[in-house]
């Protein structure tokens, strides 16, 4: 379906933002100004800080210093019990290595996304979202019986299980070859357009610099 | 999870602790239910009691016929049973007493009758069970209490009737006329008459309660004979297991504490292990009180299958030693309900096992998410 941009509204906005980690220097972060719909790609090497941003983009991180809006929220105005609940309700985190809540199901994983983030949850809903990743038939499944990659579409399924407007994926195919990395990216931009979901990439994978339009190097 | 099976026998002893401690307790009042006081030959207080009243130990002598007699005239006395031992039937007591002594307990006939003339027995349900008895059987008795003692055969017993299962003394003895008993031990030639019989006890109900202050008095000091108070007695007798009963607390309170130190350090273990997935349920939007109630549930859920499957396994276990403890103690145990002391045993359980879970669930909550996220994203 086409993605309707509300072409005036970013989803993603930051401004000064600093980080300081007790007895190591500053880390800085470059204004970010993400429209909804347009994919972003945050590069930078290993150590320059990725992985803060991505923290304290997602709420993770307090923010210390500067400003981060999300959908017109801004995080540091939130307490932590509500920083929990935004985070839950507007962002989907894809991790590098994906881990899952051992003792569930693969079903049932997407279903406790769907309840931490909504506060409800709906078995027909999240089969859907296995459907579209093609890992429905293993929806009864325990987590550590799935394979690598289809832990990888399990992973960005719950992602958007709760339906959040912006989904982070870190490092999604640093450690992957060019086919199944080509794969991923696929998937994650598919995905994120069928649900209505912005997408912020923070990698250091060279082979997806061609590929985002909207690029922010740290 | 080893945690589950510590506390389940952690529970379980305890349990099987109060259910025998109960059993016990409830033995040692059922017997004396209805004695206000015994009278016997002058002795060891405790003796007498358990002699005359439990059946246990020899008793402190005879008095005499005559005298018991007197006594039972006292208008503060409403009943006096009299009873003479002497000899047994394969280790088993035999008594000469009324049919006062079986109504004592209640006891019921489970076939044939009560018996009327010397040589005429009814017995006890363990008794009949032990030894096949029915009515109709014969027996000969043995002097004294010991299994291999003389056996007398110039007079065998007959089996008249066989008593229901009492819980009692009764279901353990053989009752019979006084007359058996005595003539017995006469000799021919023996110039015993009513006026110089002895009797080993009497067993004495007060009309009410005034009786415990003068009677005993009397007795002890203006006559040959003692009087023992059963339930001062037994008293006493359990003072003097005082210091094993307050072990066993002990080491009911030492288990229990156990149990709860093992739920608490495999907690602390199983949340440091499942730090990561804790933090990715954060990341997912739950809050440090949904994270902190999903610990405590964990707890809960422990305690609460820790508690019932402890409870199981020592309500079974008794079930099987239930027979044993019959045979030899006369005592049984309800196994198919919960006492009062259990229902206490499984909320200290629980409530232990919450507060067990109290620090580690407050570690889990406090954990750096960011962190702890960082450290395992390599």
């Amino acid at each position: 379906m086409p993605f309707m941009s509300d072409s005036a509204q970013a989803i993603l906005c930051t401004s000064s933002l600093s980080y300081n980690y007790p007895g190591q220097a500053d880390l800085h972060f470059p204004d970010i100004s993400c429209m909804r719909g347009h994919h972003l790609l945050i590069t930078g090497n290993s150590g320059v800080g990725k992985t803060t941003l991505l923290h304290l983009l997602s709420g993770l991180l307090h923010v210390q210093h500067g400003q981060v809006v999300i959908d017109g929220i801004r995080l540091g105005e939130l307490n932590q019990k509500e920083l929990d609940r935004f985070r839950g309700s507007h962002v989907g985190l894809v991790f590098q290595q994906p881990r899952f809540v051992s003792a569930l199901s693969v079903v049932d994983n997407i279903l406790a996304a769907q309840f931490f983030g909504t506060g409800s949850s709906s078995r027909t809903k999240a089969v859907v979202l296995l459907e579209e990743l093609g890992i429905a038939d293993k929806a009864d499944k325990m987590t550590n019986h799935l394979s690598g990659g289809e832990r990888q579409r399990l992973a960005i399924a719950r992602a958007l299980a709760a339906g959040p407007p912006l989904v982070f994926a870190d490092e999604p195919t640093s450690s992957l070859d060019d086919a199944n990395a080509d794969m991923v990216y696929e998937l994650l931009v598919k995905e994120a357009a069928r649900n209505g979901a912005t997408l912020v990439v923070v990698s250091h994978d060279q082979r997806l610099k061609s590929r985002f339009q909207y690029q922010i190097a740290l | 999870m080893l945690t589950v099976v510590m506390l389940t026998m952690g529970v379980a002893l305890v349990s099987m602790l109060i259910l025998v401690g109960e059993a016990f307790d409830e033995s040692f009042k059922k017997n004396i239910k209805g004695i206000d006081m015994v009278v016997g030959a002058k002795g060891s207080p405790l003796q007498l009691i358990l002699a005359a009243v439990y059946q246990i130990d020899n008793p402190t002598g005879n008095i005499s016929r005559a005298e018991a007699q007197k006594l039972a005239r006292n208008p503060m006395v409403a009943n006096a049973i009299q009873l003479s031992f002497g000899d047994s039937y394969r280790g088993r007591r035999i008594i000469g007493t009324s049919h006062e002594y079986p109504a004592l307990y209640a006891a019921g006939l489970a076939e044939g009758r009560l018996w009327e003339s010397a040589f005429e027995a009814t017995v006890g349900a363990q008794v009949a069970e032990e030894f096949g008895l029915k009515t109709g059987d014969t027996f000969f008795s043995a002097h004294g209490d010991d299994m291999n003692a003389d056996v007398h055969e110039e007079h065998p017993f007959t089996v008249v009737g066989v008593f229901d299962k009492t819980g009692t003394v009764v279901d353990r003895l053989l009752l019979t006329a006084q007359e058996s008993v005595w003539s017995v031990h006469d000799s021919p030639g023996d110039t015993a008459t009513a006026a110089n019989r002895e009797i080993t006890a009497m067993l004495i109900q007060f009309k009410n309660k005034m009786g415990m202050i003068s009677l005993p008095r009397l007795v002890n000091q203006q006559t040959n004979m003692q009087a023992a108070l059963p339930a001062i007695e037994i008293n006493r007798l359990f003072e003097l297991f005082g210091i094993g009963i307050a072990a066993l607390r002990v080491l009911a309170i030492a288990i229990m504490l156990l149990g709860g130190i093992s739920v608490f350090v495999s907690m602390l273990n199983s949340l440091k292990e499942r730090a990561y997935e804790m933090a990715i349920i954060r990341s997912m939007g739950a809050s440090r009180s949904q994270v902190f109630m999903m610990v405590m549930g964990e707890a809960l859920l422990l305690g609460i299958a820790g508690t019932f499957l402890g409870l199981v396994v020592s309500h079974v276990g008794l079930a099987v030693l239930n027979s044993y403890a019959d045979q030899q103690f006369g005592i049984a145990i309800d196994v198919w309900r919960l006492s009062s002391g259990e229902w206490i045993l499984a909320a200290i359980t629980i409530i232990l096992c919450i507060f067990a879970a109290i620090i580690p669930a407050l570690k889990t909550i406090r954990m750096d998410v960011s962190k702890v996220l960082s450290t395992y994203a390599q």
